[in-house]
C-alpha cells in the first residue's frame, strides 16, 4: 500500500499509489491513513486518479479513514475514475463526501457540483 | 452453459471458446478459494473482456459485481475451511452477461442471498457504516440473480445488461 503525502498549506495531500483499493489492503490503506490524519492540517483531500478498481472492502476503508479522522478534520476525495465514481454513486457515498474532480479543483477548493 | 455439469479441477484452468466468427464469448476458470487466487481471476476477466471488445464502463460493473460475489465466498462460504474450489463461467450474449460462480464452501445463511439493503447514511459521521455495500453492488448492477445450493456446492448466477448501444448489431 503506497501512500504519499504532500502538505500544501493547510491542505494535505494524501495520493493513493496503487490501481487497486480492494479487500487485499482496505486494512492497510486504514491504518496508513490513520497516522496521516492523526496531526497536521486539518483538510485532507485523497487523490484517488492512479485508483481504477475499488470495491467494497476498499469503499468500507475509505469511510473508515474519515470517520477515524474525527470531526475536526476533513476528508475529502479527488479524481475519482470511472468504476471508483460508480461505487460510490450505486452506495451513495458520494452524498457523504466532498468530491473533486481533480487535486488541482481541490487545491482550488472547487467541490464537483453533484 | 449455466446447466452444464462441471466437473471441479485440482488446480487452476482457464478455458476459452471461440465462436465460429473467431470472437471469444465465453470465459470459464477454476481457482483457488483465496484472495490472491480471486484478485488475479479478476485481472484474467478483465483483460479478457478488454480482447472481446468489451467497454470500459461494463467491464468495470462486471469486476465489481464479479469481486464482491467472489470476496463473499472466499470470506464466507470458505471461512474457517480449508482451501475450497471456485468455478466462474462468463457467457458473453446479445443483450447481457451471465455470469454463474460455483464454490464448494458453506451454504448461504438461511439459503438465500442476503437481499437489498440499501445502506443508511443519515447518521452522523461517526456512525457512517464500514460495511454491508458488497450484495447492494451486486444487486444494483446485475439482473435476474439466482442462488443454489445443492450437492455440497453453491451455485449464483446473474446477468449484467449490456447498455443497448454497446450491443452487437
Amino acid at each position: 500500500m503506497n501512500l504519499v503525502s504532500e502538505d500544501i498549506g493547510a491542505l494535505r495531500v494524501v495520493t493513493v499509489d496503487e490501481a487497486r483499493l480492494d479487500a487485499a489492503v482496505a486494512i492497510q490503506f486504514k491504518d496508513s491513513m490513520r497516522k496521516l490524519t492523526e496531526s497536521g492540517p486539518g483538510r485532507v483531500v485523497l487523490d484517488l486518479s492512479r485508483v481504477t478498481f475499488l470495491d467494497s472492502s476498499g469503499l468500507g476503508a475509505v469511510v473508515g479513514a474519515l470517520k477515524q479522522a474525527g470531526p475536526a478534520r476533513s476528508v475529502e476525495l479527488a479524481g475519482l475514475t470511472a468504476t471508483v465514481a460508480k461505487v460510490f454513486h450505486l452506495t451513495r457515498m458520494d452524498t457523504v463526501f466532498t468530491i473533486h474532480p481533480d487535486i488541482n479543483a481541490a487545491k482550488a477548493g472547487l467541490a464537483d457540483a453533484r | 452453459m449455466l446447466d452444464r455439469a462441471l466437473g471441479f479441477m485440482g488446480h487452476a484452468r482457464d478455458h476459452i471458446d471461440r465462436a465460429a466468427t473467431g470472437a471469444p464469448h465465453i470465459l470459464h476458470l477454476v481457482i483457488p478459494g483465496d484472495g490472491g487466487s480471486v484478485r488475479r481471476a479478476l485481472s484474467t476477466i478483465v483483460d479478457a473482456l478488454r480482447h472481446m471488445g468489451v467497454s470500459v464502463s461494463l467491464r468495470g460493473e462486471i469486476e465489481i459485481a464479479l469481486a464482491e460475489a467472489l470476496n463473499n465466498i472466499v470470506e464466507h462460504a470458505f471461512a474457517d475451511l480449508p482451501r475450497g474450489v471456485i468455478e466462474i463461467t462468463l457467457e458473453r450474449r446479445d443483450d447481457s452477461f451471465a455470469v454463474e460462480v460455483i464454490d464448494d464452501g458453506r451454504p448461504m445463511p438461511r439459503g438465500l442471498p442476503p437481499c437489498d439493503a440499501t445502506p443508511v447514511l443519515d447518521g452522523k459521521r461517526a456512525e457512517l457504516p464500514e460495511g454491508g455495500f458488497g450484495w447492494h453492488l451486486i444487486r444494483a448492477l446485475t439482473e435476474q440473480l439466482s442462488y443454489s445450493h445443492a450437492g455440497g456446492r453453491n451455485r449464483l448466477t446473474f446477468l449484467v445488461p449490456i447498455p443497448p448501444r454497446a450491443r452487437p448489431n
